[in-house]
């Protein structure tokens, strides 16, 4: 994982957004888990593929915060995220 | 009945978000009424809509009921995403089997006609297959853990009057695997395997499903909404209305079923409920249908579902009287008077006067008849 790696959306999974919360059921797997706040905000900036990078700086506009708050938090998500099968890495 | 009280007035008033004919005011609801609301809206299977029209300023709540509402919705979307999981593993199973079958009601509805699928809850996954394919679909199921609620009444009965047969798995999801879209005169006047040719397909978690296209999808709605439940759910009449939105509908499509069929006092009843209830125009490629009155027989018809003649063996009559064959019309009623003693105990709970209650519905028809 680098500056340039994309992350985006797993292809086969279900899920469901209302209310600033998301819900994805990953297949194979019996829980379903529910993103509020940031991770819902990171899970729908990754409607395109995009770069940790990429997505802090979207936050920090959305949320009105310096990068150096935000970025370690994207960070730690997406890594939180691809381990659960929620994102993947696409290069 | 359309319940005029103000909250019977403000969950219809959610029922109809999104459509054209939605009230220009926002719903507002005080503090005393807000848990039978929240309750009806939770029974009616409208929360998605309520999420959605509150968050658009149309549902007009405090933080803390928009919290319990979204609480709520969270438990059936939760409920449907586990159920669409189950909906693909059986989809890889009914494909490796070459078994063909078409997504009915909630996932179908929820994933093409709606704006956004969280606005449509569904509680149960119903699936239609050919009538040549039953025995080998009942038995795929078997086969994948999942168990049939209910026996068949007699061997054959299910190919030759059945409707559908609910099946349950380990995670005490309900499957209904359906061969015709509803019980009764009209399921077997209606042609469910001529629908397979009206598919359309759409994306659930990267696999391509088939639902009915939409003028189908809509002629289904319609049948549900009339006939499903003696009082059906608001989300019935709002699929109605949902569907008759889209550009896609082929009118004359639905004329001609409606003709074939003999499901005008369906449509009419249908439409003109979702009108009552939504304030959704009737589709005015269909007036000149919709207007008509009713003949005696079709009124009859429709009671049969919808009045308190539903829970007195009204559809079984009508579906004697429907049958073309005296020898069909002996096999049905020898089945409703003697199904299997499997049956009889399953469905009773096994009680020794089980054979005598299911016999007082035809002696009360005899007798009625006499005293007329």
């Amino acid at each position: 994982v680098n500056d340039r790696t994309m992350f985006r959306r797993a292809d086969r999974l279900l899920w469901r957004s209302f209310a600033a919360e998301v819900l994805v059921a990953v297949p194979g797997r019996d829980d379903i888990d529910h993103l509020e706040g940031t991770a819902a905000a990171v899970w729908d900036e990754l409607k395109a593929p995009r770069t940790a990078t990429e997505v802090t700086d979207r936050l920090c506009v959305e949320f009105a915060s310096p990068a150096e708050v935000v970025g370690p938090d994207v960070e730690a998500l997406l890594k939180d995220l691809v381990q659960r099968g929620c994102i993947e890495v696409t290069r | 009945v359309i319940d005029e009280t103000p909250v019977g007035r403000s969950v219809r008033a959610i029922a109809g978000f999104g459509l054209d004919c939605e009230p220009h005011t926002p719903v507002e609801v005080d503090e005393d009424t807000w848990p039978e609301f929240k309750s009806r809206l939770v029974a009616e299977r409208l929360t998605g809509l309520a999420v959605a029209a509150a968050e658009k300023g149309k549902l007009v709540v405090s933080d803390g009921e928009f919290t319990e509402l979204s609480d709520a919705h969270r438990e059936v979307m939760l409920w449907a995403l586990d159920l669409e999981r189950t909906l693909i593993e059986l989809a890889d199973a009914f494909d490796d089997t070459g078994i063909e079958f078409v997504v009915l009601k909630g996932p179908a509805l929820a994933h093409s006609s709606y704006p956004d699928p969280s606005w449509r809850p569904f509680m149960d996954i119903d699936l239609l297959v050919r009538t040549r394919d039953w025995r080998r679909s009942c038995a795929l199921l078997a086969e994948l853990g999942l168990r049939r609620r209910l026996v068949e009444p007699r061997p054959g009965f299910d190919e030759r009057f059945g409707k559908a047969a609910c099946h349950i798995n380990d995670k005490n999801q309900e499957i209904d695997l359906h061969r015709t879209l509803v019980l009764g005169p009209f399921g077997l006047w209606m042609e469910p395997d001529e629908l397979f040719d009206r598919t359309s397909g759409f994306e659930l978690g990267n696999h391509i499903l088939r639902r009915f296209d939409d003028t189908a999808l809509l002629a289904h709605a319609c049948v549900h909404a009339s006939l499903g439940m003696r009082e059906s759910l608001l989300v019935s009449f709002r699929d109605v209305a949902q569907a008759s939105e889209s550009s896609s509908v082929r009118w004359e499509s639905l004329l001609d079923w409606a003709a074939r069929w003999r499901l005008r006092p369906v449509l009419r009843d249908a439409f003109h409920r979702t009108e009552e209830k939504l304030g959704a125009r009737c589709p005015i490629a269909l007036s000149s249908m919709l207007d008509s009155d009713p003949t005696k027989s079709e009124q009859r018809l429709i009671e049969a579902h919808t009045s308190e003649r539903r829970g007195r063996g009204g559809t079984a009559l009508t579906t004697l009287q429907a049958l073309p064959s005296l020898r069909s019309k002996a096999a049905y009623v020898r089945t409703l008077c003697f199904p299997s003693s499997d049956f009889v105990k399953e469905s009773s709970g096994g009680g020794r006067l089980s054979y005598v209650r299911r016999w007082a519905i035809p002696i009360h028809w005899a007798l009625g008849r006499r005293s007329r």
